[in-house]
């Protein structure tokens, strides 16, 4: 036996359970990414649809769809497209702020329409002008940063016929809780399908907070050596951003895996609202690797609602498929 | 140690698919690598989830593409130590259940031994001992990467070596060393 290689050959001799590799990379993937999931953007392809029959039959347009098809290339309408999946786009539309900027670089044009931050996320709309669409969503070499840092972002878009993509995009603020945020976004470049774009698309711009309250709630349930504690929540017009945290007991994790606390939530005037987490981070006293600091949003909360009650539960599963799921008692937060 | 770098520029941009391609192509020799360290399966699991953890919180901060692997080799060796530092504070009941899976052949058996010595090794012999013929680092790079003099890293490198001959009675030779 000689050689460098022989050491190499000894080490690749340690089996592998790949599957249980690939279900830790799944699972620890699936928590540090936004769960953000756009419907289909029915109506208003119908709309596109409908616009190209009246071009070839000059049929008449009513008067406030003309004023529609006419904003579609225009700046600061994102959000419209959005508010055909879930009403609470609307509101967003609303409070946001116009950015209306765009950058062109090598053939390829980006703006950006209308963005928020609500003192936890920054929140953007942006068309990317391609004439096709790809097998994939297109995707950017950086996402932005807020007040210099990286955080965690999501983004989702769609293509609408004669525009492009159209998308929706997240970025979360970890961070102490500014009043004005400075958003730098500088994709140094673009992915369609297999192809990679460089260019020097370049944006800055900075938002208000929205105004908003905050409430402290420091109440936690525990069950089956799972605690869910929510911390602390801020309310907007728009929505409600709750932190909250799971602490594991290491004996859970002799038998299982994975766990993961999840909220759902109904108001006192019996809306119900899910809570989809925009991203987790381990914390920093974490005694099993499963003790996460969470971040979540209720979009569009009611606001006529003077309280809401969180349904905290928890999926424990194992490496593979076999999962259970924990409900936790409520827990009441007054709205102030 | 080059590989994909423009899938690693997307990783540092925030581009997440991208990281879960890439960690997937290094996810044996992470793993082998911890099991190196704990020699147990369970360990070896929970400290590949560390690692593609502090991965995804810390890609961010990576300057250099073309080092990808290095850096997610790295993350990879400091939970693994933290992790026997962890357990050296426990006392041990019985020896962990080590190389709990067999090998067939006659070559295979050699190899064992081999393997065997590497499991025996110091903790801080076999990191460089990881880093030089796992992830063909150079000496000097390695000296960078733990911040150590060249001249501890080569010393450590060369009585890795003879601590791995004495334990195989002599019979591994390694070239690069001369």
């Amino acid at each position: 036996m000689r050689g460098q290689n022989d050491f190499k050959k000894a080490l690749d001799e340690i089996p592998v359970p790949t599957d249980k590799l690939d279900a830790i990379l799944t699972d620890t993937f699936k928590k540090k990414t936004k769960k953000f999931t756009l419907k289909r953007w029915v109506k208003y392809s119908a709309a596109v649809a409908i616009l190209s029959l009246g071009m070839i039959t000059s049929a008449n347009l009513s008067p406030a769809f003309a004023n529609f098809i006419t904003q579609i290339p225009i700046m600061g309408h994102a959000f419209e497209y959005f508010i055909l999946q879930e009403d609470y786009y609307e509101a967003y539309g609303d409070i946001s702020t116009d950015i209306g900027m765009s950058a062109e670089s090598n053939g390829v044009e980006l703006l950006i329409e209308q963005a928020f931050f609500d003192g936890n996320t920054v929140t953007l709309s942006y068309v990317l002008r391609t004439e096709k669409k790809f097998d994939t969503s297109p995707t950017f070499g950086n996402v932005p940063t807020v007040e210099g840092s990286w955080n965690n972002a999501g983004y989702e878009a769609e293509y609408i016929e004669g525009i492009g993509y159209v998308g929706m995009m997240t970025v979360l603020n970890w961070g102490n809780t500014k009043d004005k945020v400075n958003v730098v976004w500088k994709p140094k470049s673009i992915t369609f399908d297999d192809q990679t774009i460089d260019g020097d698309w370049k944006f800055a711009f900075s938002l208000d907070k929205l105004e908003g309250t905050q409430i402290e709630i420091n109440e936690q349930v525990s069950k089956d050596g799972v605690t869910v504690k929510l911390i602390d929540a801020i309310k907007t017009d728009v929505n409600l951003t709750i932190k909250y945290m799971q602490e594991i007991l290491p004996s859970v994790l002799d038998e299982w895996s994975a766990v993961e606390a999840e909220l759902s939530a109904i108001d006192n005037l019996g809306n119900e609202y899910e809570v989809p987490y925009n991203g987790g981070v381990v914390t920093e006293d974490a005694i099993t690797n499963e003790d996460f600091r969470w971040n979540a949003t209720i979009h569009g909360l009611n606001p006529d609602a003077t309280s809401i009650t969180f349904y905290p539960f928890a999926h424990l599963s194992k490496i593979g498929t076999e999962s259970i799921r924990i409900d936790f008692d409520p827990i009441v937060v007054e709205l102030k | 140690m080059w590989v994909n770098d423009k899938k690693v520029k997307k990783a540092i941009g925030g581009d997440q698919e991208a990281l879960l391609f890439l960690i997937k192509q290094e996810k044996e020799k992470l793993y082998r690598t911890a099991y190196s360290y704990v020699r147990n399966e369970a360990d070896a699991l929970d400290i590949f989830q560390k690692t593609v953890l502090i991965a995804i919180e810390s890609i961010h901060q990576l300057r250099e593409p073309k080092y990808f692997s290095t850096w997610l080799m790295r993350i990879c060796i400091n939970a693994s130590i933290r992790v026997l530092k962890e357990q050296k504070k426990v006392i041990l009941m019985n020896e962990p259940n080590r190389n709990s899976f067999s090998l067939d052949t006659e070559k295979s058996a050699e190899k064992l031994d081999l393997l065997d010595a590497i499991f025996k090794l110091d903790e801080k012999y076999k990191t460089i001992l990881i880093l030089r013929y796992y992830e063909d680092l150079t000496f000097q790079q390695i000296a960078e990467l733990l911040d150590e003099p060249i001249g501890t890293v080569k010393s450590k490198g060369k009585r890795a070596l003879s601590k791995i001959k004495h334990l195989l009675k002599g019979v591994y030779v390694d070239e690069r060393a001369k």
